[in-house]
């Protein structure tokens, strides 16, 4: 860990030694896009025939390789579509740019795998999944919505804790532990109508990668995953259109090119029909509920060797109850990016990001509104050097400045309110990384990388001091946790740093090839994350706020390590791994009995700091092609947390012991296929079984004040029941190049408990009851999706 | 600070109120704990030297019968001049143990002992004091919120509310008590609850206008109704706030469940800790006839 200037010094070693070797090398490289829409092809394989030297294309399209003079045939490949073969006689530098024609899929077979098809046992990654975005709409769910993060939670090692909760878990990390980025914009919250959706209209997205673990250096920032989620960029050959019609929302697409082969536009937009669904469970009376999101992205190249992006999102949901109250949350993001080509050699993008998730409240009875947001402001460069084919270094910088405003109360009418605001809260995050991709011999491959970051809290904020630096007290006698007693505060100023941290995060990834068809792979990552997630919930809400690290609240570190076997079978048709993963966390935040977590200055008198671990073991299968194609994934894991006192006298959550988290499932197991039944039909099914997740029931109950009242004592020691449904779909194609979904979601009607309540009987108040709650029961839907 | 969690509970029901169903679990006896519900009180304005403490014990959630009361305690309150008050059981409330001879004063600590099953209780509060109710009057209003919860098919009526000025620079936690006919009116209800408790930090220093400590309750002409404002110490209204919370748990985006522990301990086994409260307020109190 503290020797960072060594590594580094190695890692340019190894580069620069291997580049001397490599002068009587001619560099071959260029851009990949799809022939029908100039769409760059993220991925795409290049391999030199009769040699096992290759490369894949990277976020932008773009490839280099650098093989010995001489005459060549060089493969293109790309799942999905008709592989080139090209023969090129190299005796200088090469550019060669490739347009791959799409296979025509309709109502014949379809692919579940993106990339190239041997992916799984080439790759250097490990505990990455890669969505194919043609499976997506294909896959049935609820309410005939396709969606990219309830196509996650089918996959291996990722949960969610709740029913339609959109925030997930990834391998026992909690939901605020994922970087989930769109085209590189951080969003703060994925779900819309609280979950039910996600904010990514699958029709404008055209890649979605998610790293479990062996998370590459150019990522930080979080703990536990990494969801990259990049947009389309636009036809830049014609215009087209797409759309659909489902029972919550349509949606429409437009894109086509500003000048053709040059430069093109997106742009997609959703909105929902209000409160339709809510409305036919007669629960909604003058009350609404909607989102909608716009999504777009131009793109304009100059030369060769330059490439301009703008692309952003819009993104809001409103939900209102009656003369109570109105609630509305919402991301904006805007990134701009250049690619620039330094060399043929040189790949470098720049990027200005800029987002801001706000939410806000109105409760009219109390005569208040309250409205937050988190603003963040990123610049940053990443560079990949293609030096040779043993190496390909990847490098950047970034700096990441955040503004958090937690929260401003103002008056509405004519309430006696006082306009309150809370305190601001700023920071700047830092971070420079370096890392190698390094083919060691035919069989062994590795990738070692550091990530260094640091975190300055800066003012302006007025920090209070507590007495004996205790922001919490605890209580022995009565056991009860209360706020520290303030005896001083300093005022900073506007660019002061009132606290500072920093740290490095190695990442290292490696493969062993066994044969063509398996390897074993390794990887481990440290994980810095600066900026928590204060909510004393279960599931992710619109309220939760995020908190940066600070004085009083130290920033989270995780190190996860993972090893897998991975084998593919009958010429890659089948694909399988076995990852076994083990990570432990630390200043994992817990909360003290009956927190005031809302519109509080000072969490640190709420807050306990806690760590965790999780391991596990995650199973996939895989069948790519064929009429039937699909995949079964199951993980086996536990979760854990472990929050001792803040002092020797107090015992903290469940006596200081480790304890099961809010998320963690045993058996977690999901089956999904798609049967291509005849010509203009198929047929596509999910089965998924989950143990119950932990939960708190009452040891004993008692009478005060005249409310009869749970006594729970242990957290988390019970489980509810085990989650399972079954969901079948179909999808007709019509001679007009729209197709039908018809789906339905829990085919046999299983009531699965979204939460057990215990409560007083309604009708006679000294009776208490246990109430299951459940969101779902048989639900078929209906949609309708077109292109032109 | 607000409590923001009833209005998710709030979303919550609303969306899937149509979504639940009674379910058979059973669950182990847990430890049982003694239950102490007690408040010293002086009415503002008057003097009272009736007190009384309630004892029970913690029960089977599922028990289908009231939690049994505590029939063989030796219950004693001490002032901070030394002078004792026995509590004696009520020969016809059991577990209610009271007195005639404790006439309390403001800023005066009080310290409770309870000797019960070999165990030995004790807890300790100091009485503040309360603003008056500068009025009480009534306003006709329909139930403009779509989740009129008690179940009557025309959610109006009368609505009893309160003015009172909170003294500047100090701060200051509110309970308030409504009596509707004689009756003690409370229930878990997540919507109202908040109503019963405040802290001033919104209003301090300020003339508060129309609290409504039930805006749920909706009152006909002829009822007469009794409101009680209560002054609380922080540790008391930390108390409330949670044990409301509690009461009213249904659920997803509320507070996770928690352990209620009040200001009474056990001397004996600190272990065994007993759940309640022990606490001593000064009350203002209000009538209305509604007309």
């Amino acid at each position: 860990m503290y020797i960072p200037g060594k590594v580094l010094k190695l890692v340019f070693m190894f580069a620069l030694c291997n580049t001397t070797f490599a002068q009587n090398k001619i560099t071959i490289s260029g851009f990949i896009r799809d022939a029908g829409s100039g769409e760059a092809l993220i991925g795409a394989n290049i391999a030199i025939k009769g040699t096992n030297k290759g490369t894949a294309s990277n976020e932008y399209g773009f490839y280099s390789l650098s093989i010995p003079e001489g005459e060549f045939s060089i493969i293109f490949r790309y799942i999905g579509y008709e592989t080139i073969e090209k023969v090129v006689d190299l005796s200088e530098k090469y550019t060669l740019n490739i347009e791959l024609q799409p296979v025509a899929v309709e109502g014949e077979e379809i692919v579940v795998t993106a990339m190239q098809e041997d992916k799984n046992v080439k790759s250097l990654e490990m505990s990455v999944a890669t969505l194919d975005m043609r499976a997506i709409p294909k896959v049935p769910v609820v309410l005939g919505e396709g969606d990219i993060l309830k196509s996650i939670q089918l996959l291996p090692g990722v949960t969610t804790g709740r029913e339609n909760a959109s925030g997930f878990n990834v391998r026992g990390g909690a939901t605020d532990q994922n970087l989930i980025l769109l085209d590189e914009s951080p969003i703060y919250n994925s779900a819309h109508l609280l979950g039910f959706f996600s904010i990514f209209n699958s029709d404008a997205i055209k890649d979605v990668q998610l790293y479990k673990g062996g998370i590459p250096a150019q990522y930080g920032g979080r703990l536990s995953s990494v969801l990259d989620v990049r947009q389309n960029e636009g036809n830049n050959k014609s215009f087209h259109g797409a759309g659909g019609l489902g029972l919550i929302s349509s949606r429409l697409l437009l894109e086509g090119p500003i000048q053709k082969d040059r430069g093109s536009f997106l742009i997609a937009g959703r909105r929902s029909y209000g409160d339709l669904l809510l409305k036919a469970a007669n629960v909604l009376h003058d009350n609404s509920v909607y989102f909608y999101d716009l999504n777009f992205k131009g793109n304009w190249a100059i030369g060769t060797k330059n490439h301009f992006y703008a692309s952003g999102y819009l993104g809001e949901d409103k939900l209102q109850m009656g003369e109570s109250f109105t609630n509305a949350w919402g991301n904006d993001a805007v990134t701009l990016r250049w690619n620039h080509l330094f060399s043929d050699q040189l790949f470098s993008n720049f990027s200005g990001i800029f987002s801001d998730y706000q939410y806000s409240l109105d409760m009219f009875h109390r005569g208040l509104n309250w409205e937050a947001h988190i603003v963040n402001y990123n610049l940053k460069s990443d560079f990949s050097w293609y030096i040779n084919d043993r190496h390909q270094l990847d490098f950047g910088a970034g700096m990441l400045y955040y503004e958090f405003q937690p929260g401003q109360i103002t008056p509405i009418d004519d309430s006696s309110v006082q306009e309150t605001i809370l305190d601001k809260k700023f920071a700047l995050e830092p971070a420079l990384y370096l890392s190698n991709n390094h083919k060691i011999s035919n069989k062994l491959s590795m990738q070692y990388g550091l990530r260094f970051t640091s975190f300055l809290r800066l003012g302006e904020q007025t920090i209070y001091q507590y007495e004996n630096d205790a922001p919490i007290l605890y209580n022995p006698d009565l056991g009860i946790h209360s706020n520290g007693v303030v005896v001083d505060s300093t005022a900073y100023l506007p660019g002061d740093i009132i606290k500072s941290f920093l740290g490095f995060e190695p990442r290292f990834s490696t493969r062993y090839t066994l044969n063509e068809q398996s390897c074993v792979k390794f990887s481990y990552n440290r994980t810095r994350q600066y900026i928590h997630l204060i909510s004393n919930n279960t599931s992710p809400t619109p309220l939760d706020m995020w908190t940066p690290s600070g004085p009083y609240i130290e920033p989270q570190i995780a190190d996860q390590f993972a090893i897998g076997y991975f084998r593919n079978f009958d010429n890659n048709v089948y694909e399988s791994s076995l990852e076994l993963y083990y990570k432990s966390m630390q200043n994992q935040l817990d909360y003290v009995d009956g927190a005031d977590l809302v519109l509080n200055n000072n969490l640190e008198t709420e807050i306990l700091a806690g760590e965790g671990r999780a391991y596990g073991a995650e199973v996939y299968f895989k069948k790519n092609k064929g009429k039937l194609t699909g995949w079964l994934s199951y993980t086996l894991s536990r979760t854990e947390r472990r929050v001792p006192g803040i002092s020797a006298d107090d015992p903290g959550i469940n006596a200081g012991e480790f304890y099961p988290s809010n998320y963690d499932k045993t058996h977690d197991l999901s089956i999904t296929f798609i049967f291509e039944l005849k010509k203009g039909w198929s047929l596509s099914g999910n089965f998924v079984y989950a143990s119950g997740t932990p939960t708190t029931y009452p040891a004993s109950k008692y009478e005060f004040s005249g409310l009869i009242l749970p006594q729970y004592e242990d957290r988390n020691q019970q489980r509810l029941p085990a989650y399972h449904r079954l969901d079948i779909g179909a999808t007709m194609y019509d001679k007009l190049g729209g197709d039908w979904v018809f789906s339905i979601y829990n085919v046999y009607n299983r009531k699965n408990a979204y939460a057990v309540q215990f409560e007083q009987n309604p009708d006679e108040p000294t009776k208490t009851q246990a109430v299951k709650t459940y969101v779902f029961g048989i639900v078929p839907s209906i949609s309708y999706s077109f292109q032109f | 600070m607000i409590k923001f969690p009833y209005v998710l509970l709030i979303i919550f029901i609303l969306m899937f109120s149509a979504c639940e169903e009674i379910i058979q679990i059973e669950l182990d006896d847990g430890v049982t704990r003694l239950v102490v519900e007690g408040r010293i009180e002086k009415l503002k304005g008057s003097r009272n030297g009736y007190q009384r403490i309630i004892l029970s014990t913690t029960d089977n959630y599922f028990s289908q019968v009231s939690p049994p009361s505590v029939n063989d305690a030796k219950v004693i309150v001490y002032d901070d001049f030394g002078n004792s008050y026995p509590f004696t059981e009520s020969a016809t409330q059991p577990g209610v143990y009271e007195t005639d001879s404790l006439f309390a004063e403001v800023f005066r600590t009080y310290t409770l002992i309870i000797d019960y099953d070999g165990e030995t209780y004790s807890g300790e509060v100091r009485m503040l004091s309360v603003p008056p109710i500068d009025s009480i009057y009534q306003e006709f209003q329909e139930d403009t919120r779509s989740f009129g919860n008690r179940g009557d098919d025309s959610p109006e009526g009368y609505i009893a509310m309160v003015d009172f000025t909170d003294p500047a620079g100090a701060q200051n936690y509110y309970q308030w008590e409504i009596l509707l006919d004689g009756e003690f009116q409370i229930e878990a209800d997540p919507a109202n609850l908040f109503l019963r408790l405040q802290n001033d930090e919104f209003f301090d220093g300020q003339k508060v206008i129309g609290h409504q400590p039930d805006n749920t309750l909706f009152l006909d002409p002829g009822q007469a109704v009794v409101i009680r404002q209560i002054a609380l110490s922080q540790l008391a209204y930390d108390y409330y706030s949670l044990l409301f919370s509690q009461s009213a748990e249904r659920g997803v985006f509320d507070t996770p469940p928690a352990t209620v522990r009040g200001n009474v301990q056990n001397i004996t086994d600190p272990g065994h800790y007993p759940l309640g409260y022990f606490s001593a307020a000064e009350v203002a109190e209000a009538y209305l006839i509604i007309f």
